[in-house]
């Protein structure tokens, strides 16, 4: 999987990198507008992520000229500007996600593995893990091809662990994902720990080895 | 009370006093002018008659005596003692029968040295009649006065303070948030022109201070995103290094955590500077119905760990007009709000009807101060989680879209009714 992170600010480009680099993304890099443009052109990714703010031009411009020329890659626009009317009018333009700076790296691991799964299988994908196998378009979970009765949250949470598999992914991350962003009402975290209790139990009962795991002080981690 | 009607109350004060003062004194001074002229003439009367009974003494002067009429009364004295007197008494007026006033002079004299007694009397009946006449006028005059001095007030007020009344409802209006500038007319009066100069600059000044200090949270805020975006993914990579001990894990949540509450709260302060900028123009017809279903899906779960009782009654499937984005953020921050100073095992009640949204929840048993309740960090504990931004947000939404939003506390519920500009489906 090829993907290019079209970003001027250093330091975060080199985060990105570093957490979708180990999880076997090639990673390759444009730090301004015209950089970005020649890449597009010159090479086919699976995968753009964009930062709209760029010197030397307007990231909006390189969504129209992907779109310009067909280029089928899956766009995740990450903005620090006015984001309703960036994640407006990116969507408008093509992109396919948003995602409004500051994010959390696994949020971004789980909609870049979200984007490629609906382009590269066209639907019909079936990730499959050891006795585990996720069917992201029906949302059903198989395990020794039993079928695991999830509720939405549960499912929600295993694709968000799937996506991110081995990496440790924090409560935060998780609560704000499962609540889509209103993570203003909790007093605390408690109700995460009540949902992948009934996931793993749930797993478990099915036969499937206990993948997730529960890293002290921080937060869960999909091991396989 | 109205300037002007306290000035004119200083003049009515001074008019009324005066004339009180002056009635009086009139009728005094115009009785005593009378009363002298009245003497003048009794004591005239008195020496004619002297002369003309010295000029008829050949005979006897009693022969004359009717000549003199009722008025006069002429007696002979036995013998000689000065007296001279002038007063006034009460009669009955022997052709009309009434009880009029006489001023009567009373002398004895010696003609042709025989002492005789004479009595000049003179009715004051015609001069009371003009000291009346003449309070009556007096009288008359002064309603006069008083009536044309409050009708040129009257008059003279709308006038002269249409300026003054047209700068303070500019100024009621005026709002720093406003990009017009307010609009003072122009006075020729000294006092006015420098008032209104004076608000002139007051309120560019502040609305120049409002637009600066809108900018820098603006920019502020902006310019906090990247840093923020690389502290929370280098603490994101930092977790899957190994070895981490359990206290560095610790630590580096608490980390997290923090960057988490600092994104939150640049999120919404951009939120509040996009409300203030009216970012937010494009309206659509929305059911809030939907609305608050979805959002209080989107809370099962601390509505399930809080162990909460929320009752719903969402009757009229009423549409209403406004922003999209700004609906779903009022309806997240009330419920958010209801739920987060709750209590456990509390209850959230939310009621839609044509017209209003009542969203009430338990919490503590105290009245929030209603003065207060949307300033901009005021917060009623020191739950961190909170921003104290939440209402202040709700309240500019309400504005935006024409709702009027108002806190009670119910039955020990606190409650947020808001009052909305609804529409029913076309």
């Amino acid at each position: 999987m090829k993907i290019l992170i079209v970003e001027d600010e250093p330091e975060l480009r080199k985060s990105i990198v570093d957490y979708l680099g180990s999880e076997h993304y090639i990673c390759e890099t444009a730090e301004d507008y015209h950089t970005a443009l020649n890449k597009i052109e010159s090479f086919d990714y699976d995968c753009i992520i964009l930062d709209l703010g760029l010197p030397g031009g307007d990231g909006l411009h390189i969504l129209k000229a992907l779109k310009q020329n067909r280029k089928t890659e899956g766009i995740i626009i990450v903005s620090a500007r006015n984001a309703i009317d960036d994640r407006i009018s990116g969507l408008n333009l093509g992109a396919d996600d948003y995602l409004s700076k500051p994010f959390h790296l696994s949020e971004l691991g789980a909609r870049i593995a979200a984007i490629i799964r609906r382009r590269k299988f066209d639907g019909s994908n079936i990730l499959q893990l050891n006795e585990l196998s996720v069917d992201t378009a029906s949302k059903t979970v198989k395990v020794h091809h039993k079928p695991v009765d999830l509720t939405r949250k549960e499912y929600d949470l295993l694709i968000y662990l799937v996506s991110n598999k081995n990496k440790v992914i924090s409560k935060n991350a998780i609560a704000e994902h499962l609540s889509m962003g209103e993570t203003d009402v909790f007093d605390n975290f408690d109700f995460i720990y009540a949902h992948i209790k009934n996931l793993k139990k749930k797993l478990s009962q099915s036969g499937c080895t206990d993948y997730i795991k529960s890293i002290y002080g921080m937060g869960y981690k999909f091991d396989i | 009370m109205k300037l002007l009607n306290r000035s004119i109350q200083s003049y009515l004060l001074y008019a009324i006093g005066i004339f009180i003062i002056s009635i009086p004194l009139f009728y005094f001074v115009i009785q005593q002018i009378i009363s002298n002229d009245v003497d003048r003439a009794l004591r005239l009367q008195k020496s004619e008659l002297i002369k003309r009974i010295e000029r008829i003494s050949d005979r006897d002067p009693f022969a004359i005596l009717d000549a003199f009429g009722p008025d006069i009364i002429f007696n002979r004295l036995q013998e000689y003692r000065f007296y001279d007197s002038l007063y006034t008494v009460q009669k009955i007026n022997p052709v009309t029968q009434d009880l009029v006033s006489y001023r009567i002079l009373e002398s004895n004299v010696l003609i042709r040295g025989l002492p005789y007694k004479i009595v000049v009397q003179n009715s004051l009946v015609n001069s009371q009649d003009l000291i009346k006449s003449i309070v009556l006028i007096m009288a008359l005059l002064l309603v006069l006065i008083i009536a044309g001095l409050l009708m040129i007030n009257q008059k003279l007020s709308k006038k002269l303070w249409y300026p003054f009344n047209n700068t303070l409802s500019q100024l009621q209006q005026f709002r720093v948030d406003n990009p017009n500038p307010i609009h003072l007319m122009k006075s020729d009066i000294d006092e006015f022109a420098d008032l209104n100069k004076a608000i002139g600059t007051l309120s560019e000044n502040n609305r120049r201070l409002f637009v600066l200090q809108k900018e820098f949270t603006e920019n502020a805020s902006h310019e906090m995103q990247t840093p923020l975006a690389i502290l929370q993914s280098k603490l994101e990579l930092l977790m899957q290094t190994s070895p981490i001990s359990e206290e560095q894990a610790i630590l580096i949540n608490d980390l997290l955590q923090a960057s988490q509450r600092m994104s939150r709260l640049n999120k919404t302060l951009l939120l509040l500077t996009r409300l203030d900028n009216n970012q937010f123009e494009e309206k659509e017809r929305i059911s809030l119905k939907e609305i608050i279903e979805r959002i209080l899906t989107q809370f099962d779960d601390v509505i399930t760990a809080k162990q909460l009782k929320v009752s719903v009654m969402l009757g009229d499937p009423a549409y209403c007009i406004m922003n999209k984005t700004l609906a779903e953020i009022l309806v997240s921050n009330l419920l958010s709000n209801a739920i987060r100073h709750n209590i456990y095992a509390g209850v959230i009640s939310v009621h839609l009807e044509q017209n209003m949204m009542i969203i009430k929840n338990s919490g503590r048993l105290m009245p929030l101060d209603p003065e207060n309740i949307f300033t901009r960090f005021q917060k009623s504990n020191t739950d961190s989680h909170s921003l104290g931004l939440g209402l202040e947000i709700v309240q500019k939404i309400c504005r935006l879209s024409g709702f009027a939003i108002r806190y009670s506390f119910e039955d020990n519920l606190h409650t947020f009714s808001l009052q909305l500009n609804y529409q029913r489906p076309v």
